[in-house]
């Protein structure tokens, strides 16, 4: 410390007095941590570069169904390091995404929900399915083919639900068809509303996670690891963790640029060309392919046909869509149906065989959806 | 406890339902007439469900009806077969060109009024679809013009007076082409998403493949002119689009290169400070 410039310790000591930020990173750093703390880390790291990197999409991007492709084209083409930037965003929206499903298995397998950290799970969830709605909306943007009939693909579904059916896509497109108002939407919530939202949970689920791991060590209930408050030490880890990510972000950037643009995303929309086949991304094939594997399953059935026929075919178009809209509130409901104080998942064979079963389940329709 | 068992079964059932859907996508295919024709005892008849099991007319999910009419659903034979359920039955040669155009449509145009077309002139048997697409009869395939065109040729095209000049110019624009699409698929998966490289060529094949459904020489000569120029811009596009890629790899690389050096410092400075 004695060899710091003493212009540097005094702008240093000047901070402290104002904004005491020496002491909000000794806090940070004294906070005990888990294990897995690398994981949480990393997503919040994989989120700081989709906003960084989407920032500077945003200074050429223009969200007007004329301009959105081209301009969203340039970035890839003309403007320089364009391309590093948009693949980034791209592949990174994949990475957050992957980073959000592998922090959900491992706090289910810890049974990181129960007592006292119901609020964490929740919260943790939320923003996981943020990162899909975010991903969602992101895909709209660029306006290509793609975007389009996946959109459309995406909210025509939700006309089937009785009563509100209509009301329910009008409210997603902006109208009746998938046009200007339903880019401006999109724009409006992966640009402003999404991220805002974002940073108000990661905030909320630093502190409840902090709360809860105060509480386990107070009861003795769970060994977690203080570390030695040591600010300097923990800025090295993450600054490992950042440095990791990025070098997989890019390794995905050089080494499969193809990834991050499945088939009909280079030709911009146009209503009139339905392109076949649309393939969502690999986190949403789970849900294409179970709508149209359900209504085939009851079609198949022999009391499909006849007099039931019309029922069946109503059956087989809800059953996904209640499966996929009340998936979230099932795992938003994990921690106040799974009560018991167990944790260790040697112990707890029904919760594991679960969640194998649904990894399973969820690995077998992606796989089906990739080869449709 | 009662709770996790019930998700469990339903996660079972799920999976059950995963299996049972692989049964139900192959039962569109697989309906009355394969069920019947699948277990006739005269075997021309039988041989059929699995030739048409290799086709890409079961890869495209078109069954027996979607060529023959009929009803697949129907549980008798007559009822199966009968005309008003939009029964063709099985074309004759000269039928053939309407039967298959009935779905491809523009190619029987074409072939209608080009060359191959006009040998049913004068009672003559010229080749049609099944020649160069269907070797035995249900296995229907993409053709190759190299194949097609390469000894042994097939029967049918053998006294064409126009197969010097098709051989001439079709094989030796095949092998371009061959060539510029290998290129294309190596480039496409370096190059920066997306080429429009693979769009372009399928544009290209598309152009001046029908020509060889008219097998009209003047065409071919025409269509090899055209493609040629085509395949050229093509490949100086792939040749610029590798360069790109070569230089971006290189220095995503480099980047990786630095990160990692970085990474190197971090743990070290990071291991000081253990206890």
């Amino acid at each position: 410390m004695s060899a710091r410039p003493e212009v540097v310790a005094e702008v240093a000591n000047w901070l402290e007095s104002r904004a005491g930020l020496r002491t909000l990173t000794r806090a940070i750093a004294a906070t005990p941590s888990g294990r897995t703390w690398w994981l949480g880390a990393t997503a919040l790291i994989a989120f700081a570069l989709q906003v960084v990197t989407g920032m500077l999409l945003l200074v050429y991007y223009v969200p007007a169904p004329d301009r959105a492709f081209a301009s969203a084209q340039a970035i890839l083409w003309e403007v320089p390091f364009g391309w590093l930037v948009r693949l980034a965003h791209a592949q990174g929206a994949s990475a957050l995404l992957a980073i959000g499903i592998a922090h959900t298995v491992l706090a289910a397998v810890r049974a990181d929900y129960k007592q006292p950290r119901e609020l964490v799970w929740v919260c943790g969830r939320i923003l996981t399915l943020l990162g899909f709605v975010a991903a969602l909306t992101g895909y709209i943007l660029p306006w290509s083919q793609l975007s389009y009939w996946a959109t459309t693909i995406a909210t025509s579904p939700l006309a089937k639900f009785p009563l509100v059916g209509t009301t329910l896509v009008t409210l997603a497109r902006g109208g009746e068809t998938v046009g200007g108002p339903t880019l401006s939407r999109a724009f409006v919530a992966h640009v402003v509303a999404l991220p805002l939202a974002a940073i108000a949970l990661f905030a909320l689920y630093g502190r409840l996670i902090a709360r809860a791991r105060r509480i386990e060590m107070r009861r003795g209930t769970r060994a977690i690891a203080r570390l030695a408050g040591d600010p300097r030490a923990r800025a090295l880890e993450v600054s490992m963790l950042v440095v990791v990510y990025l070098a997989v972000v890019l390794a995905l950037v050089i080494y499969v640029p193809s990834l991050a643009f499945p088939l009909h995303a280079d030709r911009p929309a146009d209503p009139l060309d339905t392109p076949n086949p649309i393939h969502p991304e690999w986190y949403f094939l789970w849900a294409s392919e179970l709508q149209r594997l359900i209504p085939d399953l009851i079609a198949a059935l022999p009391w499909s046909h006849g007099r039931l026929a019309a029922a069946a075919g109503w059956i087989g178009e809800l059953l996904p869509l209640a499966i996929i809209g009340g998936a979230p509130f099932v795992l938003l409901a994990v921690p106040f149906v799974d009560r018991g104080p167990e944790r260790d998942p040697r112990r707890r064979p029904v919760a594991i065989a679960v969640i194998v079963l649904t990894l399973a389940s969820l690995a077998v329709l992606t796989s089906l959806g990739a080869h449709e | 406890m009662k709770r996790a068992i019930e998700l469990a079964a339903a996660t079972l059932i799920c999976l059950a339902l995963l299996g049972a859907r692989t049964a139900s996508a192959k039962q569109a295919a697989i309906d009355t007439c394969v069920a019947c024709h699948e277990q006739e005892e005269d075997e021309d008849v039988a041989k059929a469900v699995p030739e048409w099991r290799k086709s890409v007319h079961f890869a495209a999910e078109v069954t027996c009806d979607g060529c023959h009419g009929g009803n697949p659903r129907a549980k008798d034979e007559d009822d199966a077969h009968a005309e008003s359920a939009g029964w063709v039955g099985t074309p004759g040669w000269k039928e053939l060109p309407t039967f298959c155009g009935a779905c491809h449509e523009s190619i029987a145009h074409g072939f209608a009024d080009g060359n191959l077309g006009d040998g049913f002139e004068g009672g003559g048997i010229p080749p049609t679809c099944v020649d160069c697409h269907m070797s035995t009869g249900h296995d229907t395939q993409h053709a190759n013009a190299k194949e097609i065109l390469s000894d042994p040729l097939p029967e049918r095209l053998r006294g064409l007076p126009q197969l010097a000049q098709a051989r001439r110019d079709v094989l030796a624009l095949v092998q371009r082409e061959t060539v510029v699409s290998k290129r294309v698929a190596e480039v496409s998966a370096r190059a920066l998403p997306p080429t429009g490289l693979a769009r372009d060529l399928r544009a290209l094949h598309d152009g001046w493949a029908p020509h060889f459904h008219r097998f009209e020489p003047a065409e071919f000569a025409r269509a090899d002119v055209e493609a040629r120029a085509a395949l050229d811009t093509v490949e100086s596009r792939s040749a610029q689009l590798e360069q790109e890629a070569y230089a971006r790899a290189r220095l995503g690389e480099g980047g990786i290169a630095t990160l990692t050096l970085f990474f190197a410092v971090l743990a070290g400075l990071r291991s000081r400070r253990d206890p």
